[in-house]
């Protein structure tokens, strides 16, 4: 037992007999009175009676003092306990339907809500998302009358997440209902976010990548792992003073004149800052070891943003590309060598060159020189989609004046239209509706949508090529009345060796894998490849593609996707 | 005869269709090589008006051929044009960059090979 207890007990005790003893004192002399008839003999005790009852009464004051005294002593106890609960915990109480009732100032303070905001609202509202299990936990511990104790995730009014200890204790009527609760929380975020960090680094510190982190303010370094320690040469518990411009190399931006800047460096953030991208991306050289670059913008629930910047060495990865580019390299060379020397012979037989052939032996060579014009297709075709699929296909964009290009398609696919009997008409093909696109790819596209168009018309057909300039891009469409694509064919006639009809690849030629080709590489170009057809009306291709546009640097795909990798 | 060209390619089935081609096709004087040090050997016998070079072949390739070519001064001026089946672009800009004036791609069309090679011709006036 306390000190504190003990006095009180003590106190409380004279106070209750002085209550009792007062009364008696004053019969007590009546009493003696009436019995006594002389009265100078009862002087001394009235004497001593009054003396007593101002003793008393004294007393009695003075445990009214003391009393309140002890009271006062109490009050300013629990003050000082509800301040420091205050000042420590988040405190809410709700009624029996979760309803907010009573929240305290450091609840408010730490998720930004007004009291107004909460009051009679639903407790849920602070909350954070997917926690409906737990809250559903809570309630059902409640509404059997006991305590909860255990870690929630609150969300302040700007969406900010709160790690917070929590103690629920319920409160029961007289039946056994629940009729509110009262949470008291306290905010462990700090040490939780502190924690996290602290894993995260030992785990960090071992990788072979290399990592930087900095401030985003004052760009000084907050946390070097041991590549990147090791890298720079420095000490471990010096870089914490070093900004990134005090490393001898370019991670992160090297200006005009050679030495880092900071503009430099801000210019290549801004992406990052604007939330336009998740992470930019460059590669850099470093004693003929390729590496990549990687730069992300952390903005922490706790404490200021700051950047990382992951150093990664891939000239694994890139001797690796260069073996694929070997690779396609030889089989293009191997496969076409002597495609070369079959097309060429069969060609010159066929031109005369050596004498007139009768028509079977001119029939069988048509089919031989046909087939290896085909197989030199589909070499072509295959090597594309390898060099797509290992994204080394190189794109050089560029504005593109589109009716020019696409002028120029027509006439080269003329002999198609001709074999086929088909005229081809343009509409809008006026000069300088400029495209940004990659004119050898988007020729190739227009080239196979030609000849398909012509290949599935009907003889003395019509195809009609039109251009429109739309505000961002522009849009080709090629438009033939012929034999149309079946419903069921409609969903896989992108996908690749896939044509209308299976038939169709031998009847009208192809590799069936045209349309696949045109679509990724439209699709590399940030462009659209459409279509709409109807059975036996026919069917009309769009493509749609960015017209130039100047904050686009006039840069090779096949970079970005490098980068993307 | 018309204009002499010196081909130097390493695979015979196309030595032979590419001479058929030049020669009674386009009226060229052809005169053919299997490697680049027989190349290097013959030039000067021949006197070339143009070079036609495969680029991918054993023990000397076709641009490092033509390094050497362009380092001989009584080969001065004489153009030269590349075959080849490797069509990357940045292949073909590489070629490009080393002097030649164009670079014709495999398989190449035997009875069209001739006016190819003079309409490139045709561009530098000769």
């Amino acid at each position: 037992m306390g000190k504190f207890e003990t006095t009180w007990i003590r106190k409380k005790l004279s106070f209750i007999i002085t209550l009792v003893c007062l009364p008696l004192v004053g019969p007590a002399i009546a009493f003696i009175m009436y019995n006594t008839t002389d009265i100078t003999s009862i002087k001394p005790i009235i004497i001593t009676a009054t003396t007593v009852t101002i003793v008393f009464i004294f007393i009695f004051l003075l445990n009214i003092y003391g009393h309140s005294k002890v009271n006062y002593i109490i009050k300013d106890e629990t003050a000082v306990q509800t301040e420091a609960l205050n000042d420590h915990s988040l405190v809410t109480r709700t009624d029996c339907n979760s309803d907010i009732i009573y929240v305290n100032d450091k609840f408010l303070d730490t998720t930004g809500y007004t009291k107004e905001e909460l009051i009679g609202q639903s407790s849920s509202v602070y909350w954070a998302d997917r926690e409906d299990a737990l809250l559903h936990e809570v309630r059902t511990t409640l509404s059997s009358g006991k305590k909860w104790f255990g870690e929630v995730r609150l969300k302040t009014k700007s969406g900010r997440i709160i790690h917070a200890h929590t103690t629920y204790v319920p409160h029961m009527d007289g039946n056994g209902n629940l009729i509110g609760s009262i949470a008291i929380r306290t905010d462990i975020t700090k040490n939780k976010v502190a924690t996290g960090d602290k894993n995260t680094r030992r785990a960090l510190h071992i990788l072979r990548d290399e990592i930087y982190m900095f401030e985003a303010g004052t760009l000084r370094y907050t946390y070097l792992n041991q590549a990147a320690v090791e890298r720079c040469g420095w000490d471990e518990s010096t870089y914490l003073q070093k900004t990134i411009f005090e490393r001898d190399i370019e991670i992160d931006e090297i200006g005009e004149d050679g030495v880092h800047n900071i503009k430099a460096f801000y210019e290549r953030a801004r992406p990052l800052i604007n939330g336009e991208v998740e992470e930019v991306t460059h590669e850099l050289i470093v004693d003929g070891q390729h590496n990549e670059v990687k730069m992300q913008l952390v903005r922490p629930e706790v404490g200021q943003p700051y950047f990382m910047t992951i150093v990664r060495d891939i000239s694994e990865r890139r001797a690796f590309d260069k073996t694929k580019d070997d690779f396609i390299s030889t089989v293009s060379h191997e496969l076409r060598t002597p495609v070369t020397s079959i097309k060429g012979a069969l060609g010159l037989i066929l031109s005369g060159s050596f004498g007139e052939l009768n028509d079977k032996t001119q029939g069988m060579l048509d089919i031989a020189y046909r087939n290896s014009d085909r197989l030199s297709l589909i070499i072509n075709d295959i090597l594309d989609l390898e060099k797509i699929a290992a994204g080394r296909m190189e794109f050089n964009l560029e504005s593109v004046d589109m009716g020019e290009l696409i002028e120029e398609a027509i006439v080269d696919n003329a002999p198609y239209s001709k074999k086929y009997n088909v005229s081809v008409a343009s509409v809008g093909l006026t000069e300088n509706i400029m495209c940004y696109c990659d004119k050898d790819r988007v020729f190739q596209v227009m080239s196979n949508l030609l000849s398909n168009a012509a290949k599935f018309s009907r003889k003395g057909g019509e195809v009609i090529v039109t251009l429109e300039e739309n505000e961002d891009t522009i849009c080709v469409s090629v438009e033939d009345f012929g034999v149309g694509i079946p419903n069921e064919a409609k969903a896989t006639i992108f996908d690749r060796f896939t044509q209308a009809d299976s038939s169709d690849r031998r009847a009208k030629g192809g590799t069936g894998l045209g349309l696949s080709i045109a679509k990724t590489l439209i699709g590399k170009q940030r462009g659209k490849i459409d279509f709409t057809s109807k059975l036996g009306k026919g069917t009309k291709f769009f493509i749609e593609l960015p017209k130039p546009d100047d904050t686009i640097s006039d840069q090779s795909i096949a970079v970005a996707d490098i980068a993307a990798e | 005869m018309g204009p002499k060209i010196l081909h130097v390619e390493d695979d015979l089935d196309i030595q032979e269709i590419a001479k058929l081609s030049l020669e009674t096709l386009g009226g060229f004087e052809v005169r053919q090589c299997i490697s680049g040090q027989q190349a290097l050997d013959e030039v000067i016998g021949f006197g070339p008006d143009l070079f036609l070079l495969d680029v991918m072949m054993p023990e000397m390739s076709g641009d490092t051929l033509y390094a050497q070519l362009k380092l001989m001064p009584e080969l001065e001026g004489i153009p030269a044009i590349f075959m080849t089946a490797r069509a990357q672009t940045k292949d073909i800009i590489e070629l490009k960059e080393l002097g030649a004036l164009d670079v014709i791609l495999k398989p190449f069309d035997a009875m069209e090979l001739p006016e190819q090679i003079k309409s490139i011709l045709a561009t530098v006036g000769k």
